[in-house]
């Protein structure tokens, strides 16, 4: 439809307008370790890491390469043993409203009805409860969910409960968004009505996401930036640029199959030196030779 | 189904010993003494006995003893125990107040009520802050897991000397007895509170009293109200020996004088009232409980 080179002339514009705001999170030479027998076990080494404002960065990396590690010690939920983490150029210690987070399992409060579990966070900011829920109805109204605001949780789908977990964090007006693997519980056909309406929110809206996936395709048609980690210890290995403009993306396009393509070499080639570093295993199970064959 | 039959079970098994002669019925109720001089009507002989009796007069040309089959009194027939009941409810006007089974009671229910809500009272957010900082914890656990393995009847004789001959004591042991576990349960089941869900509030700007207020509480609320449950069950078992320190009261009072009376078709009463109660009033709570949490399904 338009030509090539014009998109990438608008994305290089857009991702320049990206680097001139400031940065709204701030990650300086992290380091995360957990005791490991009588040693310690580096989960993340020297991690550096500037989001911009309204900017959406997914985070990937081969399983166990401590991305998951990274955004919940961004929210607080963990203890860095170095380095700094700042929001707005103020350092985080615990977690903390300006930084919301939305599990991959929805943690929603199931006592409560959905437009209770939005408000939950105006609450416990002291804001009068009618305000809160008026607030709390124009969030659902936002993600779809505004006739199920009295219905309970365990009556929700898997895609609206996330849904309503993400109104919960929003409605804080949190700074940054945290998202740790949100839509990896649903099925294929919710996750990508999932992904439009979150691109859609965040369009919307003046908010910072960081978004944790395994999944490459995923990650291509969100970010705008693609932050790749590798495994043992974990460590950036790519701040790579997203070929591409917000809204719905064609994974298909000769650019984002460049992407895809790069980003695959980046973890293909560490699950190889993974697997070289391993120790051969002496097998088991003896196979029997083709010739000594019973028919 | 089957669970109204696992009380059809017994109480046939009941019925069948006390009404087929054939079954048990060691003994023999004699209806007329005949001319042995130690019967008389209304006793109850060994059987062994009557038959020696009756072979003896025989023998003399002296009239024989007769009599039925019975079982011992210790164990009444169903309709017997049934009329008790049926007294039970409609006592007569004139009955002396510790001998009704209704007063009696009451007398004990209140008993229970009181002990529970004292407990209750200062167990349940002793367990929950114990579950919740690990401060308050390790501050009043030990104390507590080592007071709750002394047995509350044995503070008897001590709950008599300070609180005087009447309720308070026995009060004050269904309190012994309950609120140490009570502490201990519900803070086991604070520590069992969903993490992730902890975890979320937090990201939402929710810190200390007030997650455990509006957090914690309202996500354990299921499971401590079974809990709660569980523990009105254990006070029932300690109302029995509380009931027998300083002045006997209650229901135990009635099950002790009727069983010197020998009236146990009462003593099977009031065992069974006492039964009907408790498990009534834990089915109902139960039911109670599916209504009041319906997110969570609770085991009955």
């Amino acid at each position: 439809m338009s030509d090539p080179s014009a998109i990438e002339h608008q994305v290089a514009a857009r991702l320049d307008r990206l680097n001139a705001r400031e940065a709204i999170l701030d990650v300086r030479g992290l380091v995360k370790t957990v005791p490991h027998g009588t040693s310690e076990r580096t989960i993340l080494n020297n991690v550096h890491l500037k989001v911009r404002r309204r900017e959406f960065l997914c985070v990937v990396g081969p399983s166990g390469c401590g991305k998951s590690t990274l955004i919940r010690t961004i929210a607080g939920l963990e203890e860095a043993q170095g380095g700094d983490i700042l929001v707005d150029g103020k350092p985080v210690h615990g977690p903390g409203p300006d930084r919301a987070m939305v599990f991959q399992g929805y943690t929603l409060f199931p006592w409560l009805t959905v437009l209770g579990n939005v408000m939950f966070g105006l609450q416990m900011a002291n804001k009068p409860k009618d305000e809160a829920a008026r607030e709390a109805r124009q969030w659902l109204d936002l993600v779809g969910l505004e006739p199920y605001a009295d219905a309970y949780p365990h009556h929700l789908s898997g895609g609206m409960k996330q849904r309503v977990a993400i109104a919960r964090a929003l409605a804080i007006q949190p700074r940054i968004l945290l998202m740790d693997e949100p839509f990896s519980a649903l099925d294929a056909r919710t996750r990508a009505r999932m992904q439009a309406y979150l691109i859609d929110i965040w369009r919307k809206i003046d908010v910072t996401i960081v978004f944790i996936t395994h999944d490459l395709d995923e990650a291509l048609l969100l970010a705008d930036r693609v932050l790749v980690l590798k495994t043992n210890p974990g460590e950036v290995v790519e701040l790579m640029d997203v070929p591409a403009l917000p809204g719905a993306r064609d994974l298909d396009s000769p650019a984002l199959k460049a992407a895809l393509i790069r980003l695959e070499g980046f973890i293909h080639a560490q699950e190889q030196a993974q697997a070289a570093e391993d120790e051969p295993v002496t097998p088991i199970v003896r196979l029997a030779p083709i010739k000594d064959g019973i028919d | 189904m089957l669970g109204v039959l696992s009380f059809i079970l017994p109480l046939t098994l009941w019925s069948a010993i006390s009404y087929a002669p054939f079954l048990w019925h060691p003994l023999v109720e004699i209806t007329d003494p005949g001319d042995v001089s130690y019967f008389s009507a209304g006793m109850r002989a060994p059987a062994d006995a009557f038959a020696e009796e009756v072979e003896a007069m025989t023998a003399a040309g002296q009239a024989p003893p007769r009599g039925v089959p019975a079982n011992p009194v210790y164990l009444p027939a169903p309709h017997e125990v049934a009329i008790a009941l049926w007294h039970a409810a409609t006592p007569a006007a004139d009955a002396r107040e510790e001998f009704r089974l209704s007063s009696s009671l009451w007398h004990s229910i209140q008993i229970i009520f009181w002990a529970f809500l004292i407990s209750s009272a200062v167990g349940v957010p002793l367990g929950i802050l114990c579950g919740s900082f690990s401060a308050v914890g390790r501050l009043t656990e030990p104390f507590i897991e080592f007071f709750r393995y002394l047995p509350a009847p044995a503070f008897g004789a001590l709950a008599v000397a300070v609180l005087g001959i009447y309720d308070a004591p026995k009060i004050a042991i269904v309190v012994i007895g309950t609120f140490f576990q009570q502490v201990l349960i519900i803070a086991t089941t604070t520590r069992r509170v969903e993490y992730a869900l902890l975890e979320a509030a937090q990201t939402l700007g929710a810190r200390n009293l007030k997650l455990v207020r509006r957090v914690v509480v309202p996500a354990i609320l299921p499971d401590l109200y079974n809990d709660q449950r569980i523990l009105l069950g254990w006070a029932w078992t300690y109302l029995i020996v509380a009931e027998l320190v300083g002045t006997s009261s209650g229901i135990t009072f009635f099950i002790t004088q009727q069983a010197r009376y020998q009236h146990f078709e009462n003593v099977y009463a009031a065992i069974l009232v006492l039964g009907i109660v408790g498990f009534g009033s834990d089915l109902l709570l139960a039911w109670l409980g599916r209504w009041l949490f319906p997110w969570k399904r609770t085991s009955a």
